[in-house]
């Protein structure tokens, strides 16, 4: 395992709250450079909204505490203004949550382009990195959606980010383009150093890339550390029951008898 | 694989629409108390065949057999609609549940053809709650004021209730969590077993295939793709496009015997 | 068969069942239609002789049977003639363009300055949830919808004619004469689309893409503009050429209560004299309308989804 070295993002205290219903309350966790860190959790634990406030959006849920370090800068969490980082890069779950089906790729890419400062690379080596032909005219219909979930990480690539998000990457796809997706996912991010936080509510896709593990539970972090302690030696028991049932074969000992 | 006495037996199903073939020479046959995992990506025809089997599709056949409701057709087979002595368990619990009904009401909906008595027909939904392990406060719930699991649940209840000797599901554990389907997956074996219904479930999940399935089809653009059954499946897939959906689970960590350690 | 072929032969399947309705109510109606006619051409006379019935009975072919009559009826539209009105003894095209112009003007302004607010209304409103201005979006739609377009007619005139003296009461000529009734129906328009517009808007929000948008750091007006607009634009249209029925009943009304020239008075004025060429002809002008524009449409639309869309510019 890598040693720690200056973490590349630190969230501290983060909490928040929906029309007065507290949503997620002292989230802190920090990701070092080119680490693959996951947030595993079910529906209603505070994933998404977790993954909402580090990328500075501040609706529908508004944090209230929390300060979050990134790339050398300091943001307290709590302040009314948006921000956003070309550095942090989001790659939507499937293509119905990153293409405006009005539109055609070419100028959505564009529409991505203008909006980055500085430097991008070249669209055609990026493309081409990832197996895609020119999207120009075409609309995201006449894509394949394999395709089209491929260029929606192309386009998380293209203001050279240091960390990549992604949210909820196997749900909204068939296996054979989640594995792809993630696969090279993978391969990027070790080509280019880019750190990962992923947030997923299957255990087993954390288990099989990712270096750290949080696991949450309604609104807070209920266990953290290194995948393999994690997966060995889970503490609470919503872990220890989240790693007995991470695969689909349970031994019949192993079964919880609690409802869902 | 064909045994003797398969409670179901379908050869030679297509469904075409226009001039578009939906479903091509689909072929299978399912013995009791067997789960059969029709598998394949969105649009490869999953959801089709289920229609097709009830009659809601302009489908035709060389012979549909179903002993338990004594049905043999040859050619169409829209000409019946419906399958007697079958259930189905849908993929959204929230879209199949009546929003104003409660779960022991729409439970109770599935005995509709029998006529009960009211504390017969309250105990028989009490029953069916516990086998789905929700306790008899269920009963008075509505859809909305409990978990999508639960909800997913209750509507197994209701499919189990009325004793089919066939049940289809059509993605049943898609839109739960990833703990939640598993625990759900178990119950649904355990009561397979000790029900002996024939399970139909149509998944784009290996992993639950790999666990629970006695055979496996896979459909790919409207056609078997391969058809074998779950040991053989895994053993030796039958075509480079099952052995990438077995790489795909892999890839995934649905299948057994494969750990984080990258 | 083309989609867009079979739409055409529908219209013309609809204008023809429409036309036949009417021709058959009118047909069934109580009434000797040769008085009815004399009555109309010579209003001084109080009786008429069995001779001078029998005449207009043979002019306008009152004694043939129903299909005969309606077929006559049907192959002068064809050759484009459209009859001569019983009343005046004018042709009924003539009269119907020296109308055509002002019922046009009330309507296209009042849609545009209809629709024009509704936009600026729902607009505001859903890119401020929850503030003031959703509230009285919701609220002047709300009251709008509940409200008859007659008696807001009466409120306007009573209100800014009447107490406040500045605009003409009823009449036509000049556009002063112009702005109340456009404003009714503006207003009728309005309080009607900002509600649907809101909704629709409410919906293009609600896409799972919008939020990717502002993770990319794509402005709340790109989005608003660029993404959410086009969204809402094909449910808007729909919802407005459905309204075009009441659009036309409306008028009819708001020029009858304004005492406005137009076609609404004229097709009034035609069924109170029982004058049937000109009742046919605008009943099925207004039917024609009706169905030409909500069938553009759909075309519209699905030309404008490249998802719909048959073939689509390929490079």
């Amino acid at each position: 395992m890598p040693n720690r070295r200056e973490p590349l993002l630190q969230l501290k205290g983060l909490s928040a709250e929906i029309g007065g219903r507290v949503l997620l309350r002292d989230v802190s966790f920090e990701v070092a450079p080119s680490e693959w860190l996951a947030i595993v959790g079910g529906s209603g634990a505070g994933k998404s909204t977790v993954l909402r406030a580090i990328m500075g959006l501040k609706r529908p849920a508004r944090p209230t505490a929390g300060d979050l370090h990134f790339c050398g800068s300091h943001h307290r969490l709590s302040d009314r203004a948006p921000f956003r980082h070309d550095a942090m890069s989001f790659v939507p779950q499937s293509p119905a949550h990153g293409f405006d089906p009005l539109r055609r790729l070419g100028w959505q890419v564009a529409q991505l382009a203008r909006r980055i400062k500085g430097t991008h690379e070249s669209r055609a080596e990026l493309f081409a990195s990832l197996s895609l032909p020119d999207p120009g005219v075409r609309f995201p219909h006449e894509w394949s959606r394999g395709m089209q979930q491929r260029l929606l990480l192309a386009m998380a690539l293209l203001a050279h980010p240091s960390l990549l998000i992604l949210d909820e990457p196997t749900s909204a796809l068939d296996p054979l383009i989640a594995a792809q997706v993630l696969r090279e996912v993978q391969r990027v991010a070790r080509e280019r150093g880019i750190a990962v936080v992923m947030v997923t509510h299957d255990l087993a896709v954390a288990a099989r890339y990712a270096e750290q593990i949080l696991i949450m539970k309604n609104g807070h972090i209920i266990e953290a550390g290194q995948a393999q302690k994690v997966l060995v030696h889970p503490r609470t028991a919503y872990a220890r029951e989240l790693v007995a049932h991470r695969h689909w074969h349970i031994a019949p000992a192993e079964a919880d008898r609690a409802p869902a | 694989m064909p045994r003797p006495d398969p409670i179901l037996s379908l050869d030679s199903l297509s469904v075409r629409i226009g001039t578009t073939a939906l479903l091509q020479d689909i072929s299978f046959s399912v013995q009791r108390g067997d789960v059969l995992c029709i598998i394949g990506e969105s649009g490869s025809g999953k959801s089709t065949l289920l229609k097709a089997l009830q009659g809601l599709m302009p489908a035709t056949c060389k012979r549909f057999q179903f002993a338990p409701a004594g049905i043999d057709v040859t050619g169409e087979m829209s000409a019946k609609i419906g399958l007697p002595k079958t259930r189905w368990v849908m993929q959204d619990p929230l879209a199949a549940l009546n929003p104003r009904l409660s779960l022991g009401a729409s439970i109770a909906e599935s005995l509709h053809r029998q006529e009960r008595a009211a504390p017969e027909l309250r105990a028989a939904v009490m029953a069916a709650l516990a086998q789905v392990e929700l306790g008899p406060e269920f009963y008075d719930r509505l859809p909305g004021q409990v978990s999508l699991g639960q909800a997913q649940r209750a509507c197994l209840a209701r499919a189990l209730i009325a004793q089919p000797d066939l049940l289809f599901f059509d993605e049943p554990l898609s839109a739960l969590d990833a703990l939640v389907q598993k625990k759900i997956a178990y119950r649904m074996d355990v009561l397979r077993r000790t029900t002996r219904a024939t399970c139909i479930v149509v998944t784009h999940d290996i992993g639950f295939a790999e666990s629970y399935a006695d055979q496996i089809l896979v459909l790919r653009g409207g056609q078997v793709e391969t058809y074998q059954t779950c040991e053989a499946f895994f053993a030796a897939p039958a075509s480079p496009y099952a052995r990438d959906l077995i790489s795909a689970a892999r890839a995934l960590g649905a299948l057994r015997g494969v750990e984080a350690a990258e | 068969m083309s989609p867009t072929a079979l739409r055409l032969i529908g219209l013309v399947v609809v204008l023809l069942g429409i036309s036949l309705i009417t021709f058959t109510l009118n047909h069934v109606a109580p009434g000797d239609k040769a008085t009815i006619i004399a009555h109309a051409r010579f209003p001084e006379v109080m009786t008429f002789s069995p001779d001078l019935l029998q005449d207009i009975r043979a002019e306008f072919n009152l004694d043939a049977p129903f299909a005969v009559q309606y077929l006559h009826w049907m192959s002068g539209i064809l050759r484009g003639d459209f009859g001569t009105s019983y009343t005046s003894g004018v042709p009924v095209w003539d009269i119907f363009l020296g109308s055509l112009g002002e019922t046009l003007s009330l309507t296209l302004s009042a849609l545009t300055l209809g629709l024009g607010g509704a936009f600026v209304l729902a607009g505001l409103a859903v890119r401020n949830p929850g503030t003031w201005v959703d509230t009285v979006a919701v609220f002047v739609a709300s009251i709008g919808a509940a409200m008859p377009n007659y008696w807001l007619a009466l409120l306007l005139i009573l209100g800014v004619s009447v107490h406040l003296g500045w605009l003409p009461a009823y009449g036509e000529g000049t556009l002063a004469h112009m702005v109340l009734p456009a404003l009714t129906l503006a207003l009728w328009v309005m309080a009607s689309q900002t509600r649907l517009l809101r909704s629709f808007l409410l919906d293009a929000y609600a896409q799972p893409f919008i939020e990717t948008l502002r993770l990319r750091g794509i402005s709340e007006r790109e989005i608003f503009f660029a993404h959410v607009v086009p969204h809402a634009r094909a449910p808007a249209l729909t919802m407005i050429g459905l309204d075009l029925a009441a659009l036309l009943e409306g008028t009819v009304i708001v020029e009858l209560t304004f005492a406005r020239s137009g076609l609404g008075s004229l097709l009034a004025g035609s069924v109170l004299s029982r004058d049937l060429p000109m009742m046919m002809f605008l009943v099925m002008f207004f039917a024609a309308t009706y169905v030409i524009i909500n069938t553009t449409i759909e075309l519209l639309q699905a030309m404008s989804d490249p998802r719909t869309r048959r073939i689509a510019g390929r490079p």
